[in-house]
């Protein structure tokens, strides 16, 4: 086997471990700012074609920011170039609805978990973007200001007032049957 | 340590283990002997256990098709990816032309004679954006282009000011967001190399070195006896804000005083109000407050909106005029170097404020009677005067008593505090009893006004905050 081919095989390779790493999570993002699943894989899709194109040693050692970096600006372009704002579509709206559990009702933790995550989808775009990075991706401050050019105070701010707002729209006493649990 | 209460961000910061380690030892030991802030940490955690479990809930594939377009996508030449998404979309026409072995032919001939012009578009396009990342590079490194910003609520990123799309409508986001990633790997990765391509675009550009530039000396106060009429300017840039921004966060030291613009760190943050006074989307506003760095004058904010269609150009002209029996004289803040008021009336002409742009100027009045701080009194009046209308334009007048600066605007409040830190970092002969306690206090109370959406306002203050200790063992590059 010649050279090229070692070096296209360990391109392959590496291609496809981040593919199986971070597909999902990416999509997930990309959803979160285009607000379409569909455009939010044909952005990861030309995300990792991108990756095809780098050299790998550049990006290898902070890969998780440089994919969730060119996700973005992708998904970002997108939006700019369409000129136009996505709404939340109807029927994202009546899941919403559909899922939210009454306050008095017991809710086992999935439920729960459920109520969490519709009241996340409620957020500011920007604070839900935050919110993903950090628990989805476990990206640091640091890393997360990277990713979006905020400063790190303003990603500490955006999560503070996120979760904040979070803790608002739950039912009281979902956080306490949480710590109980 | 300042006193943390449970609504405190240190908690969250804590919770989400992003605390020096200083400070998380001194919150546990307050959290211990406080349950309502263990409270708040415990639900953070508790809430933040919750969010990782949802997301780990959630599954989302590309699917096969996808993945092995990506394959096939790394296979090609790099500039055959290019294309990769309409590729895919056309993916079922090709087996359909296999199984079609008649027109087989004809498609290569069709193929090859689409060749020539396709080679040629290839050609001119990669040229026309090799010239694109040129032109956006030397942008970025000589801050003419803002960072990426973050889509709005709801929105798309606000376009950075002095936008290169004006010039370059074609431009794309990803290709500035590419070359700005490009440039800050470098800034990270080679500092020098870095500040040497800026040098270098800089004397491409026919700039001199920064630290050749000279001082231009700050605006003095002009008094009403001799002059009570002066053009306002009505455009500002926004490059030394990028400029100082570089110099804290990158390379950890002040900027040098005469690369430090007032006006420019001033109109970074964009400025929005009802106004006192408007025709046909533009806005004229105007307020007042007590000076904070000298008890004996006031401050007067200009905030001249533009929400028309149409930039306001030309012979358009905004000027202030005082009365000389209430103010003894006036400065303008920032504009160093100004020239005379010939000269300025002359390159006000020459400048226009664009459609949806904004200027705030601040101006420090020096008062004859001190029962203007207590008695309504007009004290002049901030004019107008649209090009080619002559009876038509706009006139807000300055009336007192000025109002405190816990109750100003946070629009006042916010470019006081970015005026004040560009005297500071100028080292202004005008300061006064400006210090670095004080421009703290200031920002401080700005930041604490600011909205949750407004993030580059926030920003520019936080640089402000960062900036102090920088201020406290002054050592400006030379």
């Amino acid at each position: 086997m010649g050279q090229n081919e070692n070096m296209v095989e360990s391109r392959e390779q590496f291609v496809e471990q981040a593919l199986s790493q971070y597909e999902g999570p990416l999509i997930g993002y990309a959803f979160g700012i285009v607000h379409d699943l569909e455009r939010a894989r044909d952005v990861v899709q030309d995300t990792f074609i991108r990756l095809y194109q780098q050299d790998r040693e550049k990006v290898q050692r902070g890969l998780k920011t440089w994919l969730f970096t060119v996700c973005r600006n992708r998904a970002l372009d997108i939006l700019r170039k369409e000129k136009r704002m996505i709404a939340l579509e109807d029927e994202k709206a009546a899941r919403i609805e559909g899922t939210t559990v009454a306050p008095d009702r017991a809710a086992d933790w999935e439920e729960r978990v459920a109520q969490v995550m519709d009241a996340l989808n409620r957020l500011s775009d920007n604070q839900r973007e935050v919110v993903r990075l950090k628990f989805q991706q476990g990206l640091s401050y640091k890393e997360i200001s990277e990713a979006t050019g905020l400063t790190s105070g303003n990603v500490g701010f955006l999560l503070h007032t996120g979760l904040k707002r979070l803790r608002s729209m739950l039912p009281e006493d979902l956080l306490d049957n949480s710590l109980r649990k | 340590m300042k006193r943390i209460h449970p609504e405190d961000p240190r908690v969250t910061d804590h919770a989400l283990g992003e605390l020096p380690e200083h400070e998380a030892a001194e919150l546990r030991r307050v959290a211990d002997s406080n349950p309502a802030i263990q409270a708040a940490l415990d639900e953070t955690v508790a809430l933040s256990d919750m969010i990782r479990s949802g997301f780990k809930g959630e599954s989302h594939e590309l699917g096969e098709a996808r993945r092995e377009a990506i394959r096939r996508a790394g296979r090609r030449p790099a500039p055959e990816n290019l294309i990769s998404l309409q590729s895919r979309r056309l993916d079922w026409v090709r087996s359909a032309l296999v199984s079609a072995a008649a027109a087989a032919l004809v498609a290569c001939a069709i193929w090859m004679m689409q060749q020539i012009p396709i080679s040629e578009d290839a050609i001119a396009d990669n040229r026309d954006e090799r010239a694109q990342r040129e032109g956006v590079r030397v942008q970025i490194l000589l801050s003419h282009v803002s960072p990426p910003r973050r889509v709005r609520e709801g929105g798309f990123p606000r376009a950075p000011r002095a936008s290169l799309w004006e010039a370059d409508p074609e431009l794309s986001q990803e290709l500035v967001d590419e070359e700005l990633l490009v440039m800050r790997e470098l800034l990270q990765r080679d500092p020098d190399a870095f500040f040497d391509q800026v040098r270098e675009v800089a004397h491409g550009a026919g700039m001199p070195a920064l630290s050749k530039l000279p001082l231009l000396p700050d605006n003095p106060f002009i008094p009403t006896r001799e002059d009570s009429r002066s053009i306002v300017p009505i455009v500002s840039g926004a490059a030394s804000y990028h400029l100082v921004n570089r110099f804290i966060y990158t390379e950890k030291k002040l900027p040098p005083k005469n690369g430090v613009r007032t006006e420019e760190l001033i109109n970074h943050v964009v400025y929005e109000d009802d106004g006192d006074a408007a025709l046909d989307g533009i806005k004229l506003g105007v307020e007042m407050v007590r000076c904070p760095w000298n008890q004996e004058a006031i401050l007067i904010g200009v905030l001249l909106q533009n929400g028309s269609k149409e930039p306001i150009t030309r012979d358009s002209i905004l000027q202030i005029e005082v009365k000389h029996d209430l103010i003894r004289s006036y400065r303008l803040l920032g504009y160093a170097g100004a020239p005379g008021p010939r000269e300025k009336e002359e390159r006000a002409l020459s400048e226009s404020l664009a459609p949806g742009q904004s200027n705030y100027i601040i101006y420090q009045l020096q008062l004859l009677d001190s029962e203007i701080f207590r008695e309504h009194h007009v004290l002049g009046r901030i004019e107008l005067q649209l090009e080619g209308e002559n009876d038509r334009g706009l006139i807000v007048p300055i009336t007192s008593p000025p109002q405190g600066w816990g109750n100003a605007s946070n629009n006042l409040q916010t470019a006081i505090s970015l005026g004040a830190w560009g005297m500071l970092l100028r080292e202004s002969p005008f300061a006064g009893r400006l210090s670095l306690k004080m421009l703290k206090s200031l920002a401080s109370d700005a930041m604490s006004g600011c909205g949750d959406d407004e993030l580059a306002r926030r920003e520019a203050l936080q640089l402000v905050l960062d900036s102090l200790p920088f201020m406290k063992t002054r050592a400006p590059v030379k």
